[in-house]
């Protein structure tokens, strides 16, 4: 007899595949334990939902297609207070309609994962075409004080790896989570290996154990509350209005909100050494350091073998986890070497926390490239030339 | 015979249930609560033929009719 | 419906359904939002519904409070979005209860297009949308279901737009349990709400509430009295309605033009969502 994860196999199909960067983040849902996904069409994520429509009913969960991405936010939100894992996928138009309902999640403590393979903006821009200009937005596009956390694979195969990172993530802070790709990304195939359950690890939120005394939203030592999902019993009550440890809301307290609101950051914040991840190549004998991240990064690694034959002391930091923001990894290259060169696909978002974290220690030079086209190799090598020149 | 049992921490003295009397049994009484407003009372008791309206149409959950008891000494 | 019979008291549905330490509730002298409350618990109670398996779900203004008050899993959302709350609810757990508390600018102004395409998918969900012609938290706006010529705080010169006739939209939508109720008379709604509950897919039941504070007191209707007897004599059932059309003469026709009506104006079996999936799954599924 077959067991549910054989189904999920069965249900992806080869373990080897030739697959599209949103294949791959639907795939690592469903090996993450997702079983519920509500979405709407948009390009280039309208694959991820495609994927997800055709797995689910297969084994057992549910797919529903929402009338806009308000709409899918909040029912991700809802869904996941069953006790299941939920997640929905998107582009730039549909994160902006979406941050109403992702504060709501991070007010409530919900766990789920929102992809966003990006498009260049504002606006409608070039939906076909890859981006990542919703960076900023991811951290400060819904109102408030708050923390997000949001990973960026750089190939298809971290594409997969990651949603499952996410969705551990997710449960394990009870946090919404954000995998950005982008239009290249997410449109791009590259062979996909599909790993056995032995290869990654899976995080389950924390549940309740006890109706007796149980408090919602009092949170445990790592400041994560124990959950109880809808319908067993427990009697939760959930609001977006500042609320005390039983849930209830409280919004004229000044004390009261800013315990909760740090406490939500706190628990991110506190935690970064477990959450923060990222790549160093050449880190050592450096002269100059690229800080790249997403796509963009996998031309930067070709730069710098190709820098060094040249005799540029070349390094780059790969930053997966853009938020929270690595500040301590980026600022102890700062005090390695002479200049940075931070290349992005927007007109300089993630620059600024760079700088920030620089401290002006070493001069930091943006490479922006709008309008859909990746930063070639040959460009990043005349940036460092340039930056050499003006450094050395 | 009927009598009431206001619950006074949730009562607000809105008047509805003396509005909708039918049998015009109630009244606003004089007297506060500790909520600092005047609730309603049962001035009518024989009057009052139990219909439970004002309890149904109460917004507060705060009143309740029930049939007098006699108590013998 | 033998059940409402053996109404329990006000003092044991406190006991059973209420989270006391909610209490008392926010709303002002005259508000109707309390009824609406009321009724709701007497029909969960005729039909003995567990509430550990009911889920209570709404979006922001006044009636969406209504969910922190039931001793139950309830969820406060965002406003409007409450429908698409709930429809993640539903169709991750179709076996839990899922009853929606939503206001006329909640559900029907901001909420709109999720009311619109969740009657289409028909989720069985039991939407209670509490009606009382403005925005009362907000101190008391135009709404959609504004009448036509009223005043507010954004219409000082009186409203020029046409009202929505939200059970008209429901029907047309082919929601399968449709209702309207004013809440001076308590047994109908609690008869409906307890119908709605039990309607396998989407029951909208609409509940005219008066609001004397922020839409009466601009509208010749703040006191108490006076707005609840405006229900009274601005409602009428729709077989009261249909009759009088019929056989009514003009000047009793004529009469009839700024009527409200009340009732059950759709009540049909159609599969749910939950069903429809359900039954896609079982084709599928591995």
């Amino acid at each position: 007899m077959s067991t549910h994860r054989d189904r999920l196999r069965q249900a992806m199909g080869d373990k080897v595949q030739f697959v599209q960067g949103d294949d791959a983040c639907a795939y690592g849902a469903i090996l993450a334990g997702c079983t519920f996904f509500a979405g709407y069409p948009i390009t280039p994520a309208t694959e991820v939902a495609e994927r997800m429509a055709e797995i689910l009913p297969k084994i057992e969960g549910c797919y529903i297609q929402m009338e806009d991405e308000i709409a899918s936010m909040g029912a991700i939100v809802g869904a996941s207070w069953t006790g299941v894992k939920t997640m929905t996928a998107t582009s730039g138009p549909g994160f902006s309609l979406m941050q109403e309902n992702l504060g709501y999640a991070i007010m409530t403590e919900t766990p789920c994962v929102i992809v966003n393979v990006q498009r260049s903006g504002p606006s409608t821009g070039q939906p076909t075409l890859g981006a990542y200009g919703d960076m900023m937005q991811a951290r400060w596009g819904t109102h408030g004080d708050h923390e997000i956390i949001m990973l960026c694979p750089a190939s298809v195969q971290e594409a997969m790896e990651l949603t499952i990172v996410a969705f551990n993530l997710a449960e394990a802070y009870r946090t919404p989570v954000l995998v950005f790709i982008d239009g290249e990304l997410g449109h791009m195939r590259e062979r996909l290996v599909i790993p056995e359950d032995d290869e990654f690890e899976l995080v389950e939120r924390t549940c309740a154990t006890s109706r007796e005394g149980y408090r919602p939203f009092a949170a445990d030592e790592n400041l994560v509350p124990a959950f109880a999902p809808f319908g067993a019993g427990f009697r939760t009550y959930v609001t977006g209005l500042t609320h005390n440890e039983a849930g209830l809301p409280r919004s004229a307290s000044a004390p009261i909100h800013d315990q909760l609101v740090r406490r939500l950051a706190d628990k991110i914040l506190r935690n970064t050494d477990q959450i923060i991840r990222y790549e160093e190549f050449g880190a050592e004998e450096c002269e100059i350091a690229i800080i790249a991240y997403g796509i963009t990064a996998r031309a930067c690694r070709d730069v710098v073998e190709e820098g060094r034959q040249r005799g540029l002391k070349v390094g780059l930091l790969r930053l997966i986890t853009i938020w929270p923001f690595p500040d301590e990894v980026v600022a102890r290259w700062a005090t390695r070497v002479q200049a940075i060169l931070v290349p992005e696909m927007n007109l300089g978002q993630i620059v600024h926390p760079i700088r920030e974290a620089v401290a002006g220690r070493c001069p930091v030079m943006l490479q922006s490239k709008i309008g859909g086209e990746l930063h070639t190799p040959t460009e990043l090598i005349d940036a460092l030339e340039e930056l050499r020149c003006q450094v050395c | 015979m009927h009598v009431i049992e206001l619950n006074e921490h949730w009562c607000k003295g809105c008047r509805v249930c003396v509005f909708h009397c039918p049998t015009k049994s109630l009244r606003i009484a004089s007297r506060f609560t500790m909520r600092g407003i005047h609730p309603p009372e049962l001035v009518e008791a024989e009057r009052c033929n139990g219909c439970r309206l004002c309890e149904l149409l109460c917004p507060d959950f705060a009143i309740t009719v029930m049939e007098a008891v006699s108590v013998n000494a | 419906m033998s059940g409402l019979l053996k109404l329990k008291t006000a003092a044991e549905l406190r006991q059973i359904y209420l989270r006391h330490e909610m209490f008392p509730t926010i709303f002002c002298d005259g508000c109707g939002l309390g009824n609406v409350l009321n009724y709701t618990l007497w029909a969960l109670d005729e039909l003995q519904l567990d509430l550990d398996r009911t889920v209570f779900v709404s979006g922001i203004g006044c009636s969406s409070r209504l969910s922190g008050y039931v001793n139950a899993d309830g969820m406060h959302t965002t406003h409007g979005r409450a429908l698409a709350f709930a429809s993640g609810i539903k169709a991750a757990q179709p076996d839990l209860n899922v009853i929606v508390f939503t206001g006329d600018g909640d559900g029907s102004g901001i909420g709109g297009n999720h009311l619109l395409h969740t009657i289409r998918r028909n989720m069985d969900l039991t939407v209670i949308l509490v009606n009382n012609f403005t925005y009362g938290m907000t101190g008391g706006q135009v709404a959609p279901t504004t009448p036509i010529d009223s005043f507010s705080t954004t219409t000082p010169y009186g409203n020029i737009e046409y009202p929505l006739d939200i059970c008209a939209l429901a029907q047309t939508l082919g929601a399968p349990y449709v209702a309207r109720w004013m809440i001076n008379q308590p047994y109908p709604p609690i008869k409906s709400i307890a119908q709605g509950i039990q309607k396998r897919g989407f029951a909208l039941i609409e509940m005219l509430v008066p609001c004397p504070t922020a839409y009466g007191r601009r509208n010749g209707l703040k006191q108490l009295e006076t707005i609840w007897q405006w229900y009274r004599d601005h409602t009428i059932l729709i077989d009261d309605y249909e009759h009088i059309m019929h056989f009514g003469s003009p000047e009793e026709r004529a009469a009839l033009h700024d009527k409200i009506k009340i009732g059950v104006f759709q009540d049909y079996e159609r599969e749910s969502f939950e069903e429809r999936w359900a039954t896609l799954v079982e084709q599928v599924k591995l």
